[in-house]
């Protein structure tokens, strides 16, 4: 792009000089509905993110949690909820850092961020998990892409909520930030509701998620767009 | 009292009493003078009023509307070429500005933030609109005053010259109008409007040169033609 050089533009003339200037009309008419300062908005959002990890809790203390809980190892546990706590770090950094002039993080790094969430997952099951077993495979594995899809259903919700009306610029790329990171969390409680711990068993039936809550956040763009 | 966005308002009323008449502010010296950079006094001004909006002072939106409305007029003018448009635009932008004042982070830049969201208004109002012939131009804007000694035909050839600009303009791609728009006239740097558009700053350099392409050959084509 040596020869892109954008000075030469200034040889094209503005032909909307005279006016562009002008001050538009006063605004009238339409009541302002009420809209949350910035403390606020950060109070909302900070309360959706407990709501979001409760929801989780709930989850594994009133539905199911592994019966081998007391057996794992603690290194075991640790990688196991602790690689996609991770991963959703990033994915939610990726949708809401502000970037360098305060429009969110631009789509380069944004774009990098959500990558490494998706690499840390998969690359840190396979390393830190067991090979498969000898168990059916497909059976467990649907069951558990069913029951991440709910567990990533609230937190979706509520990030999707709380950053109504929010994001400027690139919303579709930010929302679906949103869902990879909500995936991610349920992938999380989900290492402490199933006790199948092979690789290939998480990454389809745990992380598939994250994918999934990508492509639905992304189609929830609009909401959060300002 | 109820407007709906998208009619005439020269004829209202009701105005809130936040919203005190504005001074119609005085035209461009001369065609061809770039924008203000992003970063200057007046942005700076500006990036105070609206943080103080997003704190939730909200006898600031009047002073923030007299200071950045123009801006997003002119930008918004610059994309849909049509002066009535721009000012509905304007107002659609302001509301949408007003409903995501908490998410504007402290220390972030006002302006770009409002040419955002003018975007995603005029994104709206596309996708709204069945064809093309909504955009068309309706005001050719104020002619610019010669100075006493230009002979006439020099004045005729300037505003062919802008109308050539205009009407190329309009037959550019919604991406590379916005970007040229973005660089050239609202002074924005490369990663600035980027950031503004939500693109790889490498995908907006070659929107804003293609354009730029596209209107440097329109004026090639004219000044040909007139010889």
């Amino acid at each position: 792009m040596a020869d892109l050089d954008l000075r030469r533009m200034a040889d094209i003339p503005d032909p909307f000089a005279g006016t562009a200037g002008e001050s538009p009309p006063p605004l009238v008419g339409k009541a302002l509905a009420a809209s949350p300062s910035r403390a606020r908005v950060r109070g909302l959002r900070a309360a959706a993110v407990g709501i979001a990890v409760l929801t989780e809790v709930a989850w594994l203390v009133l539905v199911e949690h592994r019966p081998d809980l007391a057996s794992v190892s603690p290194s075991g546990l640790v990688l196991g909820v602790g690689i996609p706590l991770l991963a959703a770090a990033l994915a939610l950094a990726a949708a809401t850092r502000r970037g360098a002039l305060g429009l969110g993080e631009s789509t380069s790094r944004l774009l990098v961020l959500v990558g490494l969430s998706v690499a840390v997952f998969v690359v840190g099951t396979v390393f830190a998990a067991p090979r498969d077993g000898g168990e059916e495979f497909w059976g467990h594995t649907l069951r558990c892409i069913g029951v991440t899809a709910a567990l990533a259903a609230a937190p979706l919700a509520l990030g999707v909520w709380s950053f109504r009306n929010a994001f400027v610029a690139a919303p579709v790329w930010r929302s679906a930030a949103l869902g990879v990171a909500a995936g991610a969390l349920a992938a999380a409680t989900m290492s402490l509701a199933c006790s199948t711990d092979s690789a290939l068993h998480v990454l389809v039936g745990h992380g598939a998620m994250m994918l999934v809550g990508g492509a639905v956040g992304a189609a929830l763009g609009r909401a959060t767009r300002a | 009292m109820w407007v709906p966005i998208g009619e005439s308002f020269t004829d209202l009323t009701a105005i809130l009493p936040m919203a005190e008449p504005i001074q119609k502010a005085p035209p461009r010296a001369a065609a061809g003078v770039a924008a203000p950079g992003a970063v200057d006094g007046a942005s700076r001004a500006l990036d105070a009023v609206m943080d103080r909006y997003a704190r939730g002072e909200d006898g600031a939106f009047g002073e923030l509307y007299r200071a950045g409305a123009p801006r997003v007029r002119g930008f918004l003018l610059r994309l849909c070429g049509d002066a009535a448009l721009a000012d509905d635009l304007t107002q659609d932008a302001f509301l949408r500005v007003h409903r995501a004042r908490g998410s504007f982070e402290r220390g972030a830049a006002a302006l770009p933030w409002f040419f955002a969201i003018a975007r995603n208004a005029f994104l709206d109002h596309k996708r709204r609109e069945a064809t093309r012939r909504a955009l068309a131009v309706e005001d050719r804007g104020v002619p610019s005053e010669a100075p006493a000694d230009t002979r006439g035909d020099e004045v005729l050839a300037a505003s062919e010259t802008l109308d050539v600009v205009r009407a190329t303009l309009e037959r550019l791609t919604a991406l590379q109008r916005e970007a040229f728009v973005l660089i050239r006239f609202e002074g924005l740097s490369v990663s600035e409007a980027a950031q503004v558009l939500g693109a790889t700053e490498a995908a907006v350099k070659i929107r804003a040169f293609r354009a730029y392409e596209a209107l440097r050959a329109a004026l090639e084509r004219q000044s040909k033609g007139a010889r």
